[in-house]
């Protein structure tokens, strides 16, 4: 019996072995096949793009007319005849609604790609979930672990240095230079240089980010102004009033319903994410959490252990003894403790420009007399508040290494750009491709990239609209807008998303807040915005996770001076070295 | 019934009762809650008021999952995976313990077989030579792939296995002297006195199947494709608000439907529940008498 069973065990062990074995040399082989055959194609199929293409569609004549030789194709916008199919694969979630009888796979989107640009759109998957770490990130990980690569590739940062490293992307600097649009161009750089620098590995860009918006991530505090009135309270200026209004909402029944029931300040479990989130009250007191910021001596430290934070969270653990925040908050996401805002329980919260939308319209459903209002962040001393914003590209868009076409990729970015923002574009052409119809056409196209000041150039429309009282000059997606407000204003829609909308881009609204952090130069970027190092990858989790716990037992009423011991044990733990890191990328930047 | 028993004996089945019922408590609350949610208006839900009995009763959300062809398809597909991965997994466990559960001197090369089979509980290939495999064989997309690479369950067979065994060797030989072969043993002899057993292992096959979600959405390359779980996975799961770009501003007011996921929830246990209580008695003797050899 023992002799079978080493025996056993070994043929076992062997024939792993060679399954290993085979599955890497399977995956080279079919790696090498697939790239000489891109190679050719490549070159087979740019002799025909130069020669054929001079049809151009009707949105794109504006920008055709700088062309001269009439061989010379429209590099922008320009149509490949014949059509080209171009492969890539989608990552969506639930909240995608198709049109009737469209798909993923055949929506108005892929329909412009192919009439307009001659671009094929072929998904090898589609998966649902597109959260961190989710279903499209695992099947993502999956497809560059077995080799099983698209043309273009929507990557995270991490995956964008997993296949930078294993030399699987095509470097796309002479492309973007030749390809990318002046207004792709424009928006691509309007959250500062940094979004393309992160796709920028040793001065070659191998990835078109999708950018987004850090400053619509800026924090701000959310207070209930009916709460306020009812006290006799005036909106915070510094951070002694934030806690006199916390108090008073504790004490003083600002409901009115008799009942001790009412917390001063919502927080939730995970600390930060938008909604009852502390990171507005740290950057109080001049801490910013799990930010990379510049230290006296110019070095990067990291700002969750910086002596700040210590008094923060002292102030904190002085709110929760007094019974001013949630004695359950260890237990609740943000969406259990937003209960407690939609049922009157709670009249301020430190959050988002969103929080309208989400959780606090629910509020106003229940009860419609609440009203929320956003006010800047305050300060604890006479230092001003610099309200720390997070790097805001989270997808890029890379091509595989001997693809036919790595500038197809920028020919559609252009295209919703010009669609959605761009001077040529129409009302009925934004209704058809971004929103109308109760639709989020947007959703269908795979390759995008959004402007930064996009919001903000809403409000700042919207708001002077209202006043001049004349809508021409707004962008379709401004009308939109500004068609919801005034419906709201004048009583004409009793839709609850209204009043949403009001609460963020009409004149009290959260941008109002924005546009002062931004008109001041007040936002603090992340010093640090590359892929993750590789220490990062190792130990970040565990080290967040000690974070995380320390904290909030801290809150909860653990001594302070463990955190001094979590600064040490942080340091140990990997924390120096991720620091050492973190500052040779900025130094090799 | 207790005056049988000694006073000792009474605390401890007393205490025994009280503690059984307030597991059993425990495990039925969250049922009752997600039940309480899925008949409740949204706006209740949200504000946190219902516990275990709907506020604001409606059926709205089940009017919205009735709509919702998403939840359907899956439905089929995990209905069609059971309909046909359970009776592959069931014919494949029977035709592999039979043989292993022979003795060494019937079947000499047994252990080496049954070695073939415990590595595998031992040993995975990991997730990228599995995904290989299934993408080269082709099956990628199809049901079959998420039948194929589970079609022998070895937990099940070793079940059945030591079942088998406990079985009574003189039925077997007497067969043989009225001169059935094996297939004729297995089927009229061995197979109608493992009922019991045969009933555990398809309740741990059906369950298996109906509750798997994550070769669905690795191996699938369509959510039309999902099977239930995998579906539910995408909405029932928390979506991360820090990150938020501005394009999914006006998806932030759809986040928040507590109750239709409630609904889904429910309805997607619904048959699983209603299988246990008719497989239970099974359940119980098939566990107890497949673990005791004599």
């Amino acid at each position: 019996m023992r002799k079978t069973v080493k025996w056993t065990a070994a043929t076992a062990m062997a024939s792993l072995l060679i399954l290993a074995t085979a599955c890497g040399s399977n995956d080279n082989g079919t790696d090498n096949a697939s790239d000489t055959k891109g190679n050719n194609t490549s070159n087979a199929t740019n002799e025909t793009n130069t020669t054929n293409a001079t049809n151009t569609t009707d949105t794109t004549d504006a920008t055709n007319t700088g062309a001269n030789a009439p061989a010379e194709a429209d590099p922008f916008l320009g149509k490949y005849d014949p059509p080209i199919t171009l492969t890539s694969v989608r990552i969506i979630n639930d909240t995608y609604k198709f049109m009737e009888g469209q798909t993923i796979d055949n929506n108005m989107w892929t329909k412009a790609l192919e009439d307009k640009l001659g671009i094929k759109m072929k998904y090898d998957w589609v998966v649902s979930g597109d959260q961190p770490g989710g279903q499209g990130e695992q099947k993502m990980n999956v497809s560059i672990a077995s080799g099983d690569l698209p043309e273009v590739i929507p990557v995270n940062a991490k995956q964008l240095q997993q296949l930078q490293d294993a030399g699987e992307l095509e470097d796309l600097t002479a492309v973007y230079d030749k390809y990318a649009s002046p207004f792709l161009k424009e928006i691509l750089n309007q959250d500062g240089p940094s979004s393309l620098a992160s796709a920028t590995f040793g001065g070659k860009l191998m990835a078109i980010p999708n950018t987004g918006s850090s400053m619509d991530g800026a924090g701000m505090i959310w207070i209930r102004t009916d709460w306020l009135t009812k006290l006799g309270l005036e909106p915070p200026k510094t951070m002694a009033d934030v806690l006199k209004i916390s108090d008073a909402f504790t004490t003083q029944d600002p409901d009115g319903n008799g009942k001790n029931d009412t917390y001063g300040i919502a927080m939730n479990k995970d600390l930060y994410g938008g909604f009852a989130d502390i990171t507005g009250i740290l950057n109080g007191f001049h801490a910013y959490p799990k930010q990379w910021i510049k230290d006296a001596s110019g070095n990067i430290v990291y700002g969750s252990i910086q002596p700040e934070m210590k008094t923060a969270l002292g102030t904190l653990q002085e709110l929760y003894k007094k019974g001013q925040i949630d004695k359950e908050f260890g237990v609740k996401d943000g969406g259990k403790e937003a209960e407690l805002t939609s049922s009157d329980r709670i009249g301020m919260e430190f959050g988002q420009m969103w929080n309208p939308l989400f959780p606090l319209v629910d509020n106003k459903k229940n009860n419609a007399n609440a009203q929320w209002q956003s006010f800047p962040l305050v300060s604890n001393d006479d230092q001003p508040v610099t309200p720390q914003v997070g790097f805001a590209t989270g997808q890029y868009f890379a091509v595989k290494k001997g693809a036919a076409h790595p500038e197809a990729v920028l020919k559609a970015i252009n295209l919703f750009v010009e669609t959605g923002w761009g001077e040529t574009t129409t009302p009925e052409n934004y209704a058809a491709y971004f929103t109308g119809d109760g639709f989020e056409k947007f959703k269908m196209m795979p390759f995008q990239a959004w402007p930064s000041r996009k919001n903000l150039d809403i409000y700042l429309h919207v708001t002077a609209a209202m006043d001049s009282k004349d809508t021409s000059k707004l962008n379709p997606e401004e009308k939109d807008n500004y068609g919801k407000i005034a419906a709201f204003l004048d009583g004409t829609s009793k839709d609850p998303l209204g009043w949403a909308y009001e609460r963020i881009f009409a004149k009290e609204g959260s941008f109002k807040v924005i546009d002062g952090y931004v008109s001041n130069s007040q936002l603090k970027m992340p010093e640090f915005f590359g892929a993750p190092t590789p220490a990062m990858v190792e130990k970040d989790s565990n080290l967040q996770k000690r974070e995380i716990e320390t904290f909030t037992k801290i809150i909860m009423g653990d001594s302070l001076d463990n955190f001094d011991k979590f600064v040490t044990e942080w340091k140990k733990l990997g924390g120096d070295q991720i620091t050492q890191e973190v500052n040779d990328w900025a130094k090799n930047k | 019934m207790l005056e049988h028993y000694t006073f000792s004996r009474r605390l401890f089945l007393s205490f025994n009762y009280v503690f059984l019922a307030f597991l059993g408590i425990l495990c039925i609350l969250p049922i009752i809650h997600v039940l309480a949610l899925s008949f409740s208006s949204s706006n209740a839900a949200q504000a946190g008021y219902v516990k275990l009995w709907p506020v604001q009763f409606t059926l709205s959300s089940y009017d919205f999952v009735t709509h919702k062809a998403a939840f359907w398809k899956s439905i089929v597909v995990t209905l069609k995976r059971v309909g046909v991965g359970v009776p592959v997994n069931m014919l494949l466990t029977v035709l592999v313990a039979y043989p292993l559960a022979k003795e060494t001197k019937k079947f000499p090369m047994r252990t080496f077989y049954a070695w073939v089979f415990v590595v595998t509980i031992l040993f995975g290939g990991g997730l990228i030579p599995l995904y290989m495999t299934v993408k080269y064989t082709g099956i990628m997309d199809s049901l079959w792939a998420m039948i194929l690479p589970g079609a022998v369950p070895v937990f099940n067979v070793i079940l059945l296995l030591n079942f088998f065994r406990g079985l009574p060797k003189e039925l077997e030989e007497a067969a043989f002297m009225d001169g059935a072969g094996h297939w004729t043993t297995l089927w009229r002899i061995y197979l109608p006195l493992s009922l019991p057993a045969l009933a555990t292992i398809t309740l741990f096959a059906t369950v298996g199947h109906w509750n798997s979600w994550f070769d669905g959405i690795i191996y699938m390359n369509s959510p039309d494709h999902y099977p239930l779980q995998s579906y539910l996975q995408t909405v029932v799961i928390n979506r991360d608000l820090t990150l938020m770009s501005s394009s999914d501003m006006k998806s932030l007011a759809e986040v928040n439907d507590r109750t239709a996921k409630a609904a889904q929830i429910f309805l997607g246990a619904l048959p699983i529940l209603l299988v246990y209580p008719f497989l239970q008695r099974f359940f119980m003797k098939g566990i107890v008498l497949g673990s005791v050899k004599e």
